[in-house]
């Protein structure tokens, strides 16, 4: 009985899962507004069903292990599931409809979908024993946990999406007669720019694209200039009584549009003017991709797209990663293991220079840089790494109090100098705190804004947390730039980390300890 | 692989490179520094470029210098070193705070001089109310480029739905409120709540758009100053009356708390809440036209002037005889010139460009032009300079009446405009003022109370100032002949120890050599660390506004902190230990137990790794806004909270927390946005576990040992140092929490019930927002003697828990 019970709420799991899936299917698809509650209260419903299920399915198997395996059913089974189900639905909607061609095409998609159903079904069979994945009795492992990791991660992710539905604005290719647009090659440069007026054969052009020379005038002769399409916006409006779909050819001085309609095709061509108001932007579900050439386009010419910018954050990187690993490892083995007269007040006053908030010392530090004429150099933003930070040198020795002492000693009675013990006998036991402080080292010298916020005043020593933190005030009217270029500022050391965790997190072998 | 090991070559090339090949770029022409500027349209830079070509020795260089605007900081310092911009774009009612300590240039002379130029800004061509509010003092100090005033949004479709209801409530659906008294009963008429108590729409809130208290303080005749700007007054009868009213609104409206979690939600854009009829009525700035024919161009509005008082309106009791019916109020940003500008001619040449008739108008045809490139309407927003914004409105007038129409009503209001008082602690009084509305709407304190509370405040900063001749000037030369002292006294000290001991030859020879190791930091220390350290104590004796020299006055920091100001000192310590009490083990659960699920050999754990390490990497801004759409209060934004509605609330009729905008709710909120960044303590945690011998493990296992047995024995214990560490830190780092409070209160005052208020936050507010560093350090020197003792503390009781190899000795 409590067998069929727990079988039953595993299933019954199951169907809460799916509907979960299909409402918030449904949330990402349905326009915002009211007609949204629906699905959401499918979705409870449905996470509600997991949930019972998730209680009921314990009776069956013992402890944690059926909720487990729900998110990492082999791919085969979500297919046959998901693919089952849709076809049912399919057939649902077949029962229902009265259009025969409607029906026939219902038919056959309900009809392919049994068979991808079918044959992932076989594939779920072959590739293991099916019984006990049915039924859910995967043990609670690390993949398991990490499934369900991923699993809130993506449900996450759905949600994020539910709410923010990407949608574009569709557009048509068009070109007029009286401003044509054209491609040109200009100081190195290829802008878009349109015609101001023609004399002889020389055009003189205004620049709409890259922003950052919006509004410059330029001249060229005809034969370099290459006329090109622009792509203007499909709206939907009401024409005497009758809605159509048009484009959108001018954009008129006193802010009304004149709109080209394209269908139906009876009308087609016929041009209205009308006001933005009564004008339905026409738009689909997509990504706008072209935020990310547009944000980079808004960066200063001369900054060469942003690689200004990433070339000074790397020198600083570089810098500081080094000198921080050097400074902070020399100063922390000392205080780890050497012994020397007022070691501990030292490290007392050491410990202390983290303690005063930054706020108050920043204007004497300003003021001993300015001194020194490091004001609107990169000096102060990597200089002060060498002489080792707190921070650091309190993280390495913990790491170095750790270490056994009997390797030191060893070194010491086969002659080793303190430089010779520290360098070939210490460091390589630290090599994981000394990888965590490169990480760390290089993902605050990459973010770090207060610094060249206070240092930096010329565009040519910025940095990218910087030229980010600018763009978000000048650009604050379109989170959309402001996310694709926080993006493109976060990609390079998201790269980082994926491709060198091995070097640093997994290739530190612990030597000479494992044989203890 | 190969191709891995090749990036650090090309790197080091294109470094190296590109310092070699790119010389530094040698201007001829000098360069016109001009920063503040920001989320300025294209038009503006056009009107640069326009400049830079009718002065062809000329080259301008336009940079924001902080997020949304120009940061204190960055100016104060730039100011101090003397390397401050040719030109700054500032909100005009910050000026005279500047312009009071010396910090920008008096433009009399220049204004004077060029009397002949046309393009030169002349008082007379200016709104009086925006030419009055740069000056201070008697002179000018700063050019009006815009102005803004307030003005009441209706949504005219709300009002014809509800018509019905409005008519039994006898009141005209088809007009806006005048009165105070009507804009009450509209706004009751138009609130609606559901079922369970949340609103489906709101009819009116006060400070929704932008109002504040200054508005309605300002139609009911209150001034914030006395006339000699010696005394504050903010507790007269007109502000109480303003106040008051502005309760009685929020009572409306279900309290204060539900309306700021309706408010703080509203992302505006598409979902604007006055834009999509969730809010009846609103009181706005004419900037939100902008937003409106972007968003929601179909919106049925209309704009009216703000109601007033009802006295006001019918010209009797104590405004008989008042010659405006009608109040507003007005702000905007302003062009001065930094004392210690290099180029001042040429700044004062570029100000003159962008604030002439022409350069305006310049600026509002390519802001047009861009405008209609993006396919958006544009609306001209208002000029300081009369001529400029009539000229400006005959030729943009948008086509669409209802704009053109409300545009027209914010122009007329500006005949009856009112600004903020200028004086030197104009962003004091804002804030307080911000709090006594807060206190007082919330039912925190009575409404003559709360308005006391901020006029002492106010009060004790206007006597100080006036006051600041009896205190003598300190002598610049203290901290640093202290600081030679300190190191003289180590050095003797050092070497009569070193005598003292009598080392054997090895142990002198260990500690040569630990001084030689430790030397990188000695000497950092001495150079950059101590000396700004010691500064900042000396100048916590002192009243020190960093624009002039500090004054001496002992410990009276110290007292004022252990007096008037101790409510606020112990709120903001007892708010940093709830964050590090709950925070800081909290967090150290979460990276050790993710670092222990990464530790597993699992297939794709390099991507789990770098999507548990993400978080951390995200650049704040962007994680700021990221926030805001995760924990904002309205369900119908929020992701959390339009989870909980849906399920929690329903069930178990639990009301979802207002997060960021509750009392109760900022604080957990910030620690679960701590949490989210864990993963930069997890790969600390990874590199501890690689630290731990798996011979332990084995042996253990052969002895029998279950999973949860070997971490309690073998995992925690090994990992103490870690783990000590950890709480160090985060002991450390919690008591100087500073960054994501300021960053989600937005710099606006510190949070709902001074919940997000941090020592910092507080010594940050007071240094860069009221020019009160000597208090700052003060507050910072008291934040550093707490966290030392915290730290010793640990020191202390570490032997009894933490794995160390050294205690073998």
């Amino acid at each position: 009985m409590i067998q069929t019970l727990g079988l039953t709420g595993y299933w019954a799991g199951c169907a809460g899962v799916a509907l979960t899936a299909w409402a918030a299917t449904r949330l990402i698809t349905e326009p915002s507004g009211p007609a949204r509650s629906a699905p959401l209260v499918s979705l409870v419903w449905g996470l509600g069903a997991t949930g019972l299920g998730f209680v009921l399915s314990q009776q069956a198997e013992s402890g944690w292990n059926a909720p487990i395996a729900w998110p990492i059913l082999p791919f085969s089974a979500w297919a046959a599931l998901a693919s089952g189900l849709a076809s049912l639905v399919l057939v649902g909607r077949f029962l229902g409809m009265a259009d025969r061609s409607a029906r026939l095409r219902a038919l056959r998609q309900a009809a392919s979908l049994a068979g991808i159903a079918a044959a992932s079904s076989l594939w779920f069979r072959l590739s293991g024993d099916p019984v006990s994945l049915a039924s859910g009795a995967i043990p609670l492992s690390m993949t398991g946990g990490l499934g369900l990791l991923a699993l809130l991660a993506c449900s996450g992710l759905v949600m994020a999406l539910v709410v923010l539905v990407p949608r574009v604005q569709a557009t048509v290719p068009y070109r007029n007669p009286e401003v044509p647009l054209f491609r040109v090659q200009t100081e190195g440069a290829t802008v878009i720019a349109h015609l101001v007026e023609r004399s002889g054969g020389n055009l003189r052009l205004e620049i709409e694209r890259p922003g950052s020379m919006h509004g410059t005038l330029i001249d060229v002769k005809t034969s370099a200039a290459d006329e090109i399409d622009r792509q203007i916006p499909v709206v939907r409006a009401r024409l005497d009584g009758s809605e159509v779909t048009g484009a959108v050819v001018e954009e008129m001085k006193d802010g009304n549009r004149r709109v080209r309609v394209l269908s139906p095709d009876a009308r087609r061509g016929e041009e209205f003017v009308a006001s933005p108001a009564v004008l339905d932007p026409v738009r689909r579900i997509g990504l706008r991709t072209e935020n990310y050439p547009l944000a980079l386009e808004e960066l200063p010419a001369e900054t060469g797209f942003g690689l200004l910018y990433l070339r000074n954050t790397a020198l600083l990187v570089i810098l500081n990663v080094v000198g921080t690993l050097l400074s902070s490892a020399l100063v922390a083995y000392a205080f780890s293991r050497m012994r020397f007269p007022y070691k501990r007040p030292l490290f007392i006053v050491l410990l202390s220079t983290m303690m005063l908030p930054a706020a108050v010392t920043l204007m004497p530090s300003f003021l001993i840089y300015r001194w020194l004429g490091w004001v609107d150099t990169l000096y102060p933003l990597w200089v002060s790494a060498f002489f080792g930070s707190a921070f650091n040198v309190f993280l390495l020795r913990q790491f170095f109090l750790s270490v056994p002492r009997e390797l030191e000693e060893a070194a010491k009675l086969d002659g080793c100098s303190y430089l010779r013990t520290f360098w070939r006998v210490m460091l390589p036991q630290v090599k994981a705190a000394l990888a965590v402080i490169g990480i760390w080292t290089f993902m605050g010298t990459w973010n770090n804004f207060m610094g060249p916020l206070i240092y930096v005043s010329s565009p040519e020593n910025m940095t990218v947390a910087y030229a980010t933190q600018l763009f978000a005030g000048d650009k604050v009217a379109e989170p959309g730039l402001l996310m694709a270029f926080a993006t493109m500022a976060m990609a390079p050391v998201l790269a980082v980390f994926f491709f060198a965790q091995r070097y640093f997190l997994e290739g530190v072998a612990i030597t000479g300890l494992s044989a203890r | 692989m190969r191709l891995l090991a090749l990036i650090p070559l090309v790197l080091c090339a294109w470094l190296v490179g590109g310092c070699g090949s790119e010389p530094k770029q040698v201007y001829t022409r000098r360069v016109v520094t001009v920063w503040g500027v920001a989320g300025e349209e294209k038009g503006f830079y056009a009107a640069v470029r326009a400049f830079e070509h009718s002065h062809p020795n000329l080259r301008v260089r336009v940079l924001s210098m902080g997020t949304g605007g120009m940061s204190p900081q960055k100016l104060l310092t730039s100011i101090v070193g003397r390397v401050p911009p040719d030109v700054i774009y500032q909100d005009r009612f910050t000026v005279s705070d500047w312009a009071s300590r010396g910090a920008f240039r008096s433009l009399d002379d220049l204004v004077a001089r060029d009397r002949r130029d046309p393009l030169s800004p002349k008082a007379e061509q200016y709104y009086p109310a925006a030419w009055n509010e740069a000056m201070y003092g008697g002179k000018v100090y700063a050019i009006p480029l815009r102005v803004d005033d307030r003005a009441l949004y209706w949504n005219r479709a709300v009002f014809r739905e509800n018509a019905a209801t409005l008519r039994q409530a006898g009141l005209d659906p088809e007009r806006a409120p005048r009165t105070w008294s009507e804009l009450l009963a509209y706004g009751k008429a138009l609130t609606k709540f559901d079922a369970s108590g949340n609103p489906v729409r709101l009819g009116f809130i006060p400070n929704l758009g932008n109002s504040w208290l200054y508005l309605y303080a300002f139609q009911s005749n209150a001034a914030f100053l006395s006339a000699d700007g010696r005394r504050c007054t903010l507790d007269s009868p007109e502000t109480e009356a303003a106040l008051r009213f502005m309760k009685d609104g929020y009572d409306i409206v279900g309290g204060y708390e539900k309306a700021q979690a309706f408010q703080t939600a509203d992302l505006g854009g598409e979902q604007d809440a006055f834009m999509t009829g969730r809010v009846a009525m609103k009181i706005d700035g004419n900037w939100t036209l902008g937003s409106i024919v972007l968003y929601g161009p179909r919106t049925d509005f209309q704009v009216a002037p703000a109601p007033v008082p009802d006295d006001r309106y019918f010209g009797r009791g104590r405004f008989a005889g008042e010659k405006d019916r009608f109040v507003t109020w007005s702000g905007g940003f302003s062009w001065a010139i930094p004392t210690g500008a290099r180029h001042v001619d040429d700044g004062w040449e570029f100000i003159k460009w962008i604030t002439s008739v022409e350069g305006r108008l310049y600026q509002d045809e390519e802001n047009a032009k861009w405008q209609r490139l993006q396919g958006r309407a544009f609306i001209p927003r208002m000029h300081a300079n009369v001529e400029a914004n009539e000229k400006a409105f005959r030729l943009f007038k948008p086509a669409d009446p209802k704009f053109a129409d409300a545009l027209r009503v914010h122009m007329d209001l500006m005949a009856h405009s009112r600004t903020r008082p200028p004086t030197f602690a104009g962003q004091l009084l804002w804030d307080e003022h911000a709090r006594a509305v807060e206190n007082a709407c919330s039912n925190r304190m009575g409404v003559k109370e709360a308005l006391l509370a901020g006029q002492r405040v106010v009060q004790r900063e206007l006597d100080d100032s006036f006051t600041i001749e009896r205190y003598p000037e300190m002598n610049p030369w203290i901290p640093w002949v202290t600081f030679g002292a300190i190191l003289v006294c180590f050095k003797l000290s050092l070497y009569r120890r070193w005598r003292r001991m009598r080392l054997g030859r090895n142990a002198r020879q260990e500690a040569r050599w630990a001084y030689a190791f430790i030397t990188p930091w000695l000497v950092g220390f001495g150079a950059l660390t101590l000396g700004p350290m010691l500064a900042s104590l000396t100048f916590s004796f002192t009243r020190y506004s960093v624009l002039s020299p500090p004054r001496w006055v002992g410990l009276s920091n110290y007292a004022d902190l252990a007096t008037s100001d101790r409510d606020h000192m112990l709120k903001a310590l007892s708010n940093v230990a709830y964050l590090g009490g709950l925070g800081v083990p909290l967090g150290i659960a979460t990276g050790l137990g993710v670092a222990l699920l990464l530790n597993a050999g699992v297939r794709g754990l390099r991507f789990y790794r770098t999507c548990f390490y993400l978080p951390s990497i995200v650049p704040a801004v962007a994680s700021a806004v990221l926030w805001w759409w995760v924990l904002a209060p309205d369900p119908h934004r929020g992701l959390v909270n339009a989870a909980w509605t849906a399920t929690i609330s329903r069930w178990l009729h639990l009301e979802a927390p207002g997060w960021l905008s509750a009392e109760a709710w900022a604080k957990p909120a910030l620690i679960a946005m701590g949490l989210w960044g864990a993963g930069s303590g997890m790969i600390l945690w990874l590199a501890g576990l690689k630290g731990i011998p798996t011979s332990l493990y084995e042996a253990a296992s052969l002895d029998g040992a279950k999973p949860a047995q070997s971490f309690w024995k073998i995992t925690v214990p090994q990992l103490t140092p870690i783990i000590f560490f950890s709480a160090v830190m985060g002991v450390i780092g919690s008591l100087q929490e500073f960054d994501r409070a300021y960053v989600l209160t937005t710099g606006l005052g510190f949070g709902p019930g001074d919940s997000l208020l941090t020592p910092v936050y507080y010594l940050f507010s007071h240094g860069f927002g009221y020019f009160r560093m000597g208090y700052a350090s003060a507050i910072a020197w008291i934040t550093f003697v707490i966290i030392l003792l915290l730290t010793l503390l640990q020191f202390r009781l570490a032997p009894g828990w933490v794995r160390s190899e050294e205690e073998r000795e």
